[in-house]
């Protein structure tokens, strides 16, 4: 009986192991996909932070 | 393209052989994970650091053209005899199979043809410009005077000048282009080294030329590889030098490393922390990484640093000599212990200050150092100069392929010496050209990312990844073109040329008076802004740049001007710069004015 036991609970924590497995590789595929288009992102953000004619916009708004 | 520009190409070709017989004994004593036609790049790297030093050698006692056209002979006729013996060690055919990728060899291409064209023009710049403060005018002056001694009024001239003795070379057997158009060769030698290390860390011929293609769009990277600037040959030597020490296992191996590390210390100081962090990787690293023993390990390390202070040692003993000082101007440390009867000690504070001004780069501090890799990628337009930048993908994709590679012991150490020179740059002299070799470490973790990306985190990693190394590659070739944009243009209108040349030649009309005049022997410049560089005869510049004392105890040009025939002055150029509020007074006795411009005035001494 306790080797039937032992036996299935090894077989149940497999099958979390597997689950908790392909959890952590979405979130890891996630995340790789989320930094990557982060980068890419804040390189437009910056870009038109920096340009001179959204700063003379914001900065005209900002004055009003 | 004018004839001037095809003995250019001539003469580094010239240099390129030369480098080969120079260095092509190191082959064998290069580890065997090395290629064949990486052997032939390392050779010539090396070859390139041997010239330099026996040039350096031989110039203190005669630095002239047959001196130097004996030495490059002996060096050229060896890299011939050589390849007589050996055709195949010549061989460019990549042993790894594939062929070889399109789109990264053109970027390469795209760089390597830009370089090669914008050198068409002169370089030209003012006091500001390194390469015309002292790169060019020291060699320029050495040939002049025939021999080599380090300039009393320019002292960056004391700076270790393996680099500047090639650029002397070049100045006899390549004319005044020539330094320019070495570039080519320098960077075509960089670009072999980072695919070594490319292929070294596991990635296949198509990853590795994209690193290259990477790594060479870099605004930031190719900054310092043109117009006289040497960093891109300085990186090049400390990653040979990593690349060799991290498979090293015979002592000859070792000593290869060594040479290297010699080569990096006398083309730079920053090479003193290079190469420290490159023997404690060495060491540290290494026992880890292979089965060698911890005694063979120091025992090689040991040979490394002997070789490397041997290499080193006669730039740093000829300054202890001549300047009083073996690293000069000395650094803090030294600058107590030290007597510089040149440079005094408010002029050496002044220029402390000026370092530590101008290395603050993207600040100090915790926070400004865990935010190094974002503000690099984003801000790097901070520096001084035009420091470009070096694209997303090594913020982007770096980390990924840190986590790809972190098994092989090969890329791990490599990425502990990326750290290490992030670190030390971080809390040394944030130029950015000073961590050139940091930006191609980050440029190959960035191919290892992508692949690692696309296998990983499937097709919408591919696209997002794929546009990130589009972007970068696009934002690298507006940066470089934009950077060269004057010079490309000088190159296609003669017209623009000239204009080009006035408008970056200080003092153009009184120059060319003074190298045109044949009376002209030797010229009096009172103002330490004015670059000699641009005087084609023999000058005397009292007061340097950095409050340097070419003749101690005198402190006012009043007193010079009253002893100009002493110092055999011929004709005294006199300008107002906004720095030296000295200008000759009206009816000077014994001076005529000979050119008379708003801001510039030329006298002949009577």
């Amino acid at each position: 009986l306790a080797e039937v036991i032992l036996d299935e609970s090894d077989r149940s924590s497999g099958i979390n192991e597997v689950h908790a497995d392909r959890w952590q590789g979405r979130l890891w595929r996630a995340v790789i996909r989320v930094w990557i288009a982060g980068v890419l992102g804040f390189f437009f953000v910056n870009r038109l932070l920096e340009s001179e004619t959204i700063r003379r916009i914001l900065h005209g708004v900002v004055a009003r | 393209m004018s004839i001037e520009f095809f003995r250019a190409v001539f003469g580094t070709v010239i240099l390129g052989v030369a480098s080969y017989g120079a260095g092509f004994w190191i082959q064998t004593a290069l580890p065997p994970s090395l290629s064949r036609s990486e052997r032939l790049a390392f050779s010539c790297l090396a070859g390139l650091g041997i010239l330099g030093t026996s040039l350096f050698l031989v110039g203190q006692v005669a630095f002239t053209p047959l001196i130097i056209g004996a030495v490059l002979s002996m060096a050229v006729l060896s890299g011939i005899v050589n390849i007589a013996r050996n055709p195949g060690s010549l061989s460019l055919t990549p042993e790894q199979p594939g062929a070889i990728p399109i789109l990264p060899v053109i970027v390469i291409a795209f760089v390597l043809i830009l370089t090669a064209v914008a050198a068409d023009a002169r370089i030209v710049g003012y006091e500001n410009n390194d390469a015309i403060a002292y790169h060019f005018l020291g060699p320029k002056v050495w040939l002049r005077h025939g021999i080599v001694r380090p300039l009393l009024d320019t002292a960056y001239t004391g700076f270790p000048a393996t680099v500047e003795m090639l650029y002397g070379a070049l100045m006899v057997v390549a004319g005044p282009l020539g330094p320019g158009f070495s570039a080519v060769l320098t960077l075509t030698l960089f670009f072999c080294v980072v695919l070594s290390l490319a292929g070294r860390v596991g990635l296949d011929q198509n990853g590795a030329w994209w690193c290259v293609a990477l790594v060479a769009i870099m605004p930031s990277v190719y900054v310092g590889g043109h117009s006289g600037f040497l960093d891109v040959f300085f990186a090049s030597i400390v990653l040979a030098a990593a690349r060799v020490a991290f498979d090293a296992e015979r002592p000859a191996e070792y000593a290869v490393f060594g040479l290297f590390c010699g080569v990096a210390l006398a083309t730079k100081y920053t090479g003193l922390l290079a190469v420290s962090v490159l023997v404690l990787c060495a060491i540290v690293a290494k026992p880890k990484a292979t089965p060698s023993s911890w005694r063979s390990v120091l025992r090689g390390a040991a040979i490394s640093a002997a070789i490397a202070s041997l290499l080193a040692a006669p730039y740093y003993v000829r300054n202890w000599i001549v300047l009083g000082c073996p690293i000069y101007p000395p650094p803090p440390g030294l600058s107590n212990i030290c007597h510089t009867p040149y440079l005094s000690a408010e002029a050496i504070q002044e220029f402390h200050g000026y370092i530590r001004m101008r290395g603050g780069g993207l600040g100090r501090g915790l926070s400004a150092y865990l935010m190094l890799p974002f503000n690099i990628t984003y801000h790097i337009g901070a520096f001084h100069g035009r420091a470009g930048g070096i694209g997303l993908a090594p913020l982007a994709l770096g980390f990924l392929g840190l986590v790809a590679a972190w098994r092989d012991a090969f890329s791990r150490t490599l990425a502990l010496l990326g750290w290490f020179f992030l670190t030390l740059w971080f809390f040394t002299d944030q130029e950015s050209r000073f961590l050139i070799h940091g930006y191609a470490i980050g440029g190959i973790f960035a191919v290892l990312g992508w692949r690692y990306a696309v296998r990983t985190a499937g097709r919408s990693a591919r696209l997002l990844s794929g546009a990130v190394v589009g972007l970068s590659v696009l934002y690298g070739c507006y940066g470089i073109v934009s950077a060269r944009q004057d010079e490309l243009h000088a190159v296609v209108s003669r017209s623009f040329a000239q204009e080009y040349r006035q408008e970056w030649t200080p003092y153009y009309d009184s120059f060319q008076y003074l190298n045109r005049e044949p009376a002209v022997r030797k010229v009096l410049i009172l103002d330490p802004t004015v670059p000699p560089y641009y005087s084609d005869n023999d000058y005397l510049e009292p007061f340097g740049f950095w409050g340097e004392r070419v003749l101690p105890g005198v402190e006012e040009p009043e007193a010079i001007l009253k002893r100009l025939h002493e110092f055999g002055i011929t004709h005294v150029l006199d300008v107002e710069s906004g720095v030296s509020d000295f200008r000759v007074p009206d009816n000077w006795p014994g001076l005529t004015l000979v050119l008379g411009r708003p801001n510039e005035r030329v006298y002949r001494v009577e």
